[in-house]
């Protein structure tokens, strides 16, 4: 499921994104910090693989008691094929995700959102070295935050989490079927930043949505309730409103 | 449309569309015809329902729902052309000969260039031999002075193991770097070229003084002709990437970019095995006293035939048959 940040309206001056019969979608675009923490987690761990993979070797070699040399081309033949090919080999194998973009919760994805080929996946590693030194700065100016193997293979970073418990608090909103659309968004919005908020400042509002929606709709009001101004005790409107619009509160 | 009613509407089909897509995540190969193209049908009418929930009922959970949905499904549903990895057999002899056939008048270029920038390395350093110290260090070329060349004096030391691994990744990083460099507007690409071409005319006229241009060629026999030829092929693949960059044509910079690039890969990943072939015999046979001279430059003509037999033969199979082909459709 997608990460709950916001996806990103196609940058001013961008074509759009455009899918199946020309919808446009708006991705969430990863941006360079993203990128560049998720890289330096892969980096690093990469370094670790190959400390192990030297270390590891000569162990080998010596329990085996092969000869040195052997040992030691084949293990600069491991580091180099480690070096080129951790990135490649991850996101092939799991559509597009690395251990690093996996941490920080980003994938890659084609131009279109969707899963790209293999040789897209080549082409934008064989360049990320060369990219280290021109892609970063590249990634700055791009409004899509694209570096040069992203261009070459047609490909995008976006945000992406794996998550259900947003699909099922998106779900558990319920609302009176006569209200607006705009209502809606305003009472849903308030609900899901509410946890977010100073406690003093969410009670306020609370209060302030909860008079407004039982004058909306007073038959959400419960027995003997004062849908009125002064019947809102302002430290107890907030569970109120989660209990009258979150369904199963 | 009102929004309650739209999403009395709507969501059971998004919840069911959730459903399934969940269920092909988990087992892909399972899915038969009938549900699959079910379940496109589905992801259609999700994409038209996302695109009216964005319009009329921006901001509501349903329509941060639909949108979920839509970036979900697209990711599943939808895959690039060409993710389907050809076979060996046909990727050495169909694919790669085709990028190959593309590709030849950049190589003839390249190869034109390295020409020049060696002879240019050839002739400064026939001038002012001290050019030499800008590829060899001051014991190499002490080594020259006392009859060795310096490559005895490397192997001496170094187990062929070790010596073709080294040799092999590190050609293999060169090939790599030149392909990278030529995309980039073509600059580092040039510059790899231009310095191993002088870097080999430098060589040979230096040995030359020292009357050690003999052991250079016996040396090289056996590996560099076919070295070279790929330093040059990878150079020009990423060149050619590096002229759709610059030089878009008719279609939008985009696509160019990306057809090269698809081109230019294909080239990569057919010389590749080359260059660790090449890696072995420079780390192994080049250095090897018991193999004459004849024997090298019978392995090196060997090489480069049979790879120039699979990247042009192939190719120019293909371009005779389709302009017979053509001539017979025209008749």
């Amino acid at each position: 499921m997608i990460h709950r940040m916001r996806s990103t309206p196609n940058p001013a001056g961008e074509p759009d994104l455009l899918g199946l019969d020309n919808v446009r979608l708006d991705l969430p675009l990863a941006g360079v910090p993203s990128r560049i923490l998720a890289a330096f987690v892969d980096h690093f761990l990469l370094f670790i693989v190959q400390i192990a993979v030297s270390f590891g070797g000569v162990a080998l070699a010596a329990l085996l008691e092969i000869d040195g040399g052997w040992a030691v081309g084949l293990v600069i033949l491991l580091f180099f094929l480690i070096q080129w090919g951790y990135f490649a080999c991850f996101e092939i194998a799991l559509a597009g995700r690395t251990p690093g973009k996996m941490l920080v919760g980003l994938r890659t994805v084609s131009a279109l959102g969707g899963r790209p080929s293999a040789s897209a996946f080549l082409i934008r590693n064989f360049l990320r070295n060369f990219d280290l030194i021109i892609g970063v700065p590249l990634m700055f100016f791009d409004r899509r935050y694209r570096r040069l193997g992203d261009l070459v293979a047609g490909t995008l970073v976006v945000h992406h989490r794996e998550e259900k418990a947003e699909e099922e608090e998106a779900a558990a909103f319920r609302h009176p079927e006569d209200w607006s659309a705009r209502e809606v968004a305003v009472m849903e919005s308030f609900l899901r930043r509410a946890e977010h908020l100073e406690s003093d400042r969410a009670e306020d509002m609370a209060r302030r949505l909860l008079e407004w929606a039982l004058r909306r709709s007073p038959e959400l009001a419960g027995e003997g309730e004062d849908p009125g101004p002064a019947g809102v005790e302002p430290s107890v409107a907030l569970s109120r409103l989660q209990q009258l619009f979150r369904a199963g509160a | 449309m009102e929004y309650g009613r739209f999403v009395a509407l709507r969501r059971p089909a998004s919840e069911a569309f959730a459903k399934d897509l969940e269920g092909a995540r988990r087992s892909p190969r399972s899915l038969d015809f009938d549900e699959l193209e079910g379940l496109t049908f589905r992801y259609r009418q999700l994409l038209h329902d996302h695109a009216l929930a964005r319009a009329r009922f921006p901001g509501t959970s349903f329509s941060r729902q639909l949108e979920r949905l839509v970036l979900e499904g697209t990711l599943w549903l939808q895959r690039d052309t060409g993710n389907h990895l050809p076979s060996l057999r046909a990727f050495f002899f169909e694919s790669f000969p085709r990028a190959m056939g593309r590709l030849w008048p950049t190589i003839g270029l390249t190869a034109a260039f390295f020409g020049l920038s060696a002879l240019l390395g050839a002739a400064l350093t026939a001038v002012d031999p001290t050019l030499a110290s800008l590829f060899l260090n001051p014991e190499a070329i002490d080594g020259l002075r006392s009859g060795e060349l310096w490559t005895e004096s490397i192997f001496a030391v170094t187990p062929g193991a070790v010596a073709s691994s080294a040799i092999a990744t590190n050609n293999l990083s060169v090939a790599i770097t030149g392909w990278a460099g030529g995309m980039a507007a073509g600059v580092l690409a040039i510059y790899l070229v231009f310095v191993n071409g002088l870097m080999l005319g430098s060589a040979f006229t230096v040995t030359a003084r020292y009357s050690m241009a003999g052991s250079l060629f016996e040396f090289v026999a056996a590996h560099g002709p076919l070295e070279i030829s790929l330093i040059l092929i990878t150079s020009a693949a990423g060149l050619r990437v590096g002229k759709a960059l610059v030089q878009a044509g008719d279609v939008p910079r985009a696509t160019a970019l990306q057809a090269a690039g698809r081109d230019a890969l294909v080239v990569l990943l057919g010389c590749l095995p080359w260059i660790l072939l090449l890696g072995f015999v420079e780390g192994f046979l080049s250095p090897s006293p018991e193999l004459s001279l004849t024997s090298k430059l019978a392995l090196g003509g060997t090489l480069e035939t049979l790879f120039l037999a699979i990247a042009w033969g192939a190719s120019r199979d293909r371009v005779s048959a389709g302009s017979r082909a053509l001539g017979e459709e025209a008749r």
